[in-house]
């Protein structure tokens, strides 16, 4: 049996972000903006008042001005009640990808433990791990979300958290724990017959220790091209909870519950309040898919390589 | 067989446990502000000062028998809304499927056999697409462009008048079929009413082609890889050197080796539809037991929630446990 | 040099050259390959792996890789080009005329078909009229092969066979089409010694019963002297020597040729030699030797001219600057 070294690569991470690829720089540098978006989201009003771009109070109403369509004012248009739209989506940036980074850590994190544990297990704990996960994944996505939420819902046991946010982190991490645990085991099982580790064995290592020289590196690759993706992934997931009314309650900006303002609008030709939320969602995954194609082409079979 | 029982077992556990062990149910249906007595009287009724595991009992007991609650919104017990409810979801992912067969695995198929022709990057597009959107969102983009974006013909006639009403429900305020099946479209044909047929199959193309669009890139990319694995593979240019035309090559080979991936992942994508599914049904107006679900959340019915949670979820696994059948079936390998 | 039909000769190929265009640049597999074939014999074909062996059987039947091209030469059968024959003649061409057995005997069969269906088909494909029922045919194409119980084998598929059935199975496939040219890729590689001889027994023994020729390639020099009469010496995608068995097996010319020979010639207590120098890479196109650099006959000539070719009769050739008497 041939030794699989483990990877060694410095900077997988920032290589990833910003190595050279053909191709795809349309898709990086949209993800940038998304990012840049993010992080000035809660600043908008303030960044506003010195550059020229009307931005407003994302939650105080204009009763006089409901329902317009975009204009110089109001890039794209006001809601029922009057909220700028445009301030509102770049306000929202923030909230869905928190939202989304932290469900997808927490429960990715824990997959990825739980999958290096059943792998250098094996045996039943593998099985019984494996079997979880199966049964976790059969029930669909959406369906996990409204049960937790007629659960947890009307709780309010998350303390200063808000209990919409909490359950849907919650929800997130329920949904990404199989598939990283997934991911992690399909990497590591065959790994722990390999020389080096059975060597690390001989020479003493526990079992943490295995799992954190040896297991964390060779999975490393195949977690960061997973990141993104799930990432985008629950970004949708959080938008359409929220388009049913759970997790972000209005007024407060995010993407699903300004779509659903806008859905008994658009019947009525006001099309731009469920749009523009809409369009960021696309651009955001899109862009966040677009690194996952990435990180598999500089993980993937043989190795990295740039 | 019997780990298909162990995981059913663990799929109702766990849906039981998520929606009931946490106390709220009787918030969830009395509201915060009634007082303790009357709190104690429902949950005494209720069975909710039963220890959960008995709790649990009660209900696989019931469940076995069918019984699957009473909402208690309508009074009506859910498994007879559900016997209504799941037909139309079923015959909505029934026509997605249809939609994605019609789209999805034809270019898949055209995309393994020509990488990088223009068809293939057509699909690849497609795929990026549908992976990006939200199924809600480009339903409710459907719903605009076909009712305020009508066709405009040149200047003095001005725009023309919408051209449809609006294919929201599973029919325009017409009565449905003699129930047979329960999908609309076939029990119009048995009733010989094609009108009623062709009113149903209306109402269902926007759903589908949303959820197609949505679910289908899997389908395109799981088709592209097989056959082009398969049309890599020695096989293959071995039943070329024995002057077997492209025709038959491609269909007693390249297309036989890569079905069973493709089959799997319809039917695993039937399953996941049933449940997965919800937004496009609320967006449509579509009365399946998605909706249901959300009528069932906003009212804080749970024993709703409760059962089809469980229902999609068992339909998923036995579907699992088909679609290993029938890769038993397909595969000469796996046979041994 | 181009020999064409008036020599008898089955198979001709002159010049041919096969590009391959890869994500990483093209490839240059072939660069002029000459050889012919004469009904009924055996021809073998030595190189190392990567001198372009495997594409020479591919390039007679035009079966392409994926961004694959034959870009220069010509490919004849009898007095027909195989480069201009429309897509009904070339399904007729291949397998009919000419039939190929694989490397890897089990990945060579359609892992959903039974041996059955793909012996039938491959039986339906050539034969016009058939006199029995196929299934009649395909149980004696297997009792050829000296299948003990060809009906249980008959219905059994590609991964219930070992590698030896398998091969069979694949000879009798290919020997089903009724080729007066078989295609041989190598076919014992994969295969234990002992199945390796009978194997190849067979494939021989079945081969001359129907009067076919053969043409055989691998990288072993020793199982392509056993089978073949003529011997082609292949490198860098040209044949550079070729002649009876005899001749290159005592006293080759090429030095490329000696090398090899050396190599394989194992006399007792000594250890196995190998080529010094790098096996030629094939994204270049050679415009003069491709072996000088490894070459201990190495003049000032192979630097300068393109190499000759010196045609010495009785079915010797020669691709080198030394020419054939030097020592």
């Amino acid at each position: 049996m041939t030794t699989i070294v483990p990877p060694r690569e410095r900077w997988l991470v920032g290589r990833i972000l910003v190595g050279p690829t053909a191709g795809i720089t349309v898709r990086r540098s949209l993800f940038f903006l998304m990012l840049f978006l993010a992080v000035i989201g809660p600043w908008i009003e303030t960044i506003g008042q010195w550059i020229p771009i009307p931005v407003y109070d994302p939650l105080r109403p204009d009763p006089f001005n409901p329902v317009s369509p975009p204009s110089a004012e109001h890039w794209f248009g006001t809601d029922t009640l009057g909220l700028d739209i445009f301030t509102r989506v770049i306000v929202a940036t923030r909230v869905d990808f928190t939202l989304a980074l932290i469900g997808v850590t927490l429960g990715g994190g824990l997959g990825c433990l739980a999958g290096a544990w059943a792998s250098y297990r094996r045996g039943w704990v593998d099985v019984v791990a494996l079997r979880i996960v199966e049964v976790v994944q059969s029930f669909p996505v959406l369906l996990l979300g409204i049960a937790l939420f007629a659960a947890l819902g009307p709780l309010e046991i998350f303390g200063p958290v808000d209990n919409g946010m909490a359950v849907l982190v919650i929800a997130i991490s329920m949904v990404n724990f199989p598939l990283y645990l997934r991911q992690v085991r399909s990497v590591l099982l065959p790994l722990t017959e390999a020389e080096f580790v059975q060597a690390a064995k001989c020479a003493g290592l526990g079992a943490w220790g295995i799992v954190w020289h040896h297991f964390i590196p060779n999975a490393r690759g195949q977690i960061l091209a997973l990141f993104p993706l799930t990432c985008a992934y629950a970004i949708q997931i959080i938008a359409g909870l929220s388009f049913i009314g759970l997790g972000i309650e209005p007024p407060n900006p995010e993407w699903g519950s300004m779509i659903k303002t806008g859905a008994t609008l658009i019947v009525q030709g006001h099309w731009w309040v469920s749009v523009f939320p809409g369009a960021f969602i696309v651009l955001s995954v899109y862009s966040l898919t677009g690194f996952s194609a990435r990180s598999e082409t500089l993980v993937g079979p043989g190795g990295t390589s740039a | 067989m019997v780990i298909l029982a162990v995981v059913l077992l663990a799929v109702v556990m766990i849906g039981f446990t998520i929606t009931r062990s946490t106390g709220t149910p009787l918030y969830a249906s009395l509201g915060v502000a009634v007082s303790e007595a009357i709190i104690e009287q429902r949950a005494e009724e209720m069975g909710l000062n039963e220890p959960i595991v008995v709790q649990f009992w009660t209900y696989l007991t019931h469940l076995l028998q069918g019984d699957l609650g009473v909402s208690r919104i309508s009074r009506i017990p859910v498994a007879e809304d559900i016997a209504l409810k799941l037909p139309a979801t079923a015959e909505m992912v029934f026509f997605t499927l249809m939609v994605s067969f019609i789209w999805a695995i034809p270019l898949g198929v055209r995309a393994g056999l020509r990488p990088g022709g223009r068809l293939a990057k057509l699909g690849e597009g497609m795929a990026q697409f549908g992976v990006s959107v939200p199924a809600f969102w480009l339903g409710l983009l459907f719903i605009f462009l076909l009712y305020f974006l009508p066709p405009r013909l040149p200047e003095p006639l001005g725009p023309l008048p919408a051209l449809f009403p609006p294919p929201l429900g599973r029919l325009g305020g017409v009565d449905p079929p003699a129930m047979v099946t329960g999908f609309y479209t076939v029990d119009a044909l048995i009733a010989g009413d094609f009108r009623l047929a062709w009113e149903a199959l209306w109402h269902l193309i926007l759903p589908a082609v949303t959820l197609s669009l949505t679910s289908g890139p899997p389908l395109f990319r799981v088709t592209r890889t097989a056959v082009s694995e398969a049309m890599a593979s020695p096989f293959v240019e071995a039943a070329y050197s024995y002057g077997l035309g492209r025709r038959t090559v491609l269909i007693r080979d390249v297309l036989r080796n890569a079905s069973p991936p493709v089959l799997n992942l319809a039917a695993m994508t039937f399953g996941y539809l049933i449940g997965g599914g919800v937004l496009v049904e609320v967006v449509f107006s579509w009365p399946g037991i998605g909706s249901y679900a959300v009528w069932g959340m906003d009212n804080s019915d749970y024993d709703v929630v409760l059962a089809v949670v469980i229902i999609a979820a068992v339909i998923y696994v036995i579907l699992y446990f088909i679609v290993d059948l029938i890769q038993f079936a397909m595969d000469p390998r796996l046979r041994d | 040099m181009n020999a064409g039909p008036a020599n008898g000769a089955l198979l001709t190929l002159s010049g041919v050259e096969v590009t391959i265009n890869t994500l990483s640049g093209p490839v240059h597999p072939l660069q002029g390959v000459d050889l012919e074939v004469f009904p009924g014999e055996t021809v073998g074909l030595v190189g190392e792996s990567g001198c372009g062996k495997s594409m020479t059987l591919r390039s007679i039947l035009r079966l392409m890789p994926p961004g694959g091209a034959i870009t220069g030469g010509a490919v004849e059968w009898q007095d027909r080009s195989v480069l201009d024959l429309d897509t009904d003649e070339l399904q007729t061409y291949r397998g009919s005329d000419v039939a190929m057995i694989y490397q890897n005997p089990v990945t060579a069969l359609d892992p959903m078909l039974s041996v059955e269906r793909q012996i039938v088909d491959a039986f339906k494909a050539n034969r016009e009229v058939l006199d029995g029922a196929p299934e009649e045919f395909a149980r004696e194409a297997l009792r050829d092969l000296e299948f003990g119980n060809p009906d249980a084998i008959l219905k059994r598929y590609p991964h219930q066979l070992s590698g030896g059935m398998a091969q069979r199975v694949n000879i009798a496939l290919a020997l089903a089409c009724g080729p007066s040219l078989i295609l041989a890729d190598e076919p014992t590689t994969g295969l234990d010694m002992t199945t390796q001889v009978r194997v190849l027994d067979l494939l021989e023994q079945q081969v001359s019963a129907r009067n076919a020729a053969l043409l055989f390639i691998s990288h072993d020099l020793r199982a392509v002297a056993r089978v073949a009469r003529n011997i082609g010496i292949m490198y860098a995608g040209r044949v550079v020597e070729f002649g009876p068995r005899e001749r290159i097996l005592t006293e080759p010319s090429h030095p490329y040729a000696r090398a090899l020979l050396d190599c394989v010639d194992l006399r007792a207590g000594e250890r196995p030699r190998s080529i010094p120098g790098l096996v030629p890479r094939m994204t270049e196109v050679y415009q003069f030797c491709a072996f000088r650099d490894r070459c201990a006959y190495r003049m000032a000539v192979c630097d300068e001219e393109p190499l000759p070719v010196h045609d010495l009769g009785g079915r010797r050739r020669l691709l080198c600057h030394l020419g054939p008497d030097h020592d």
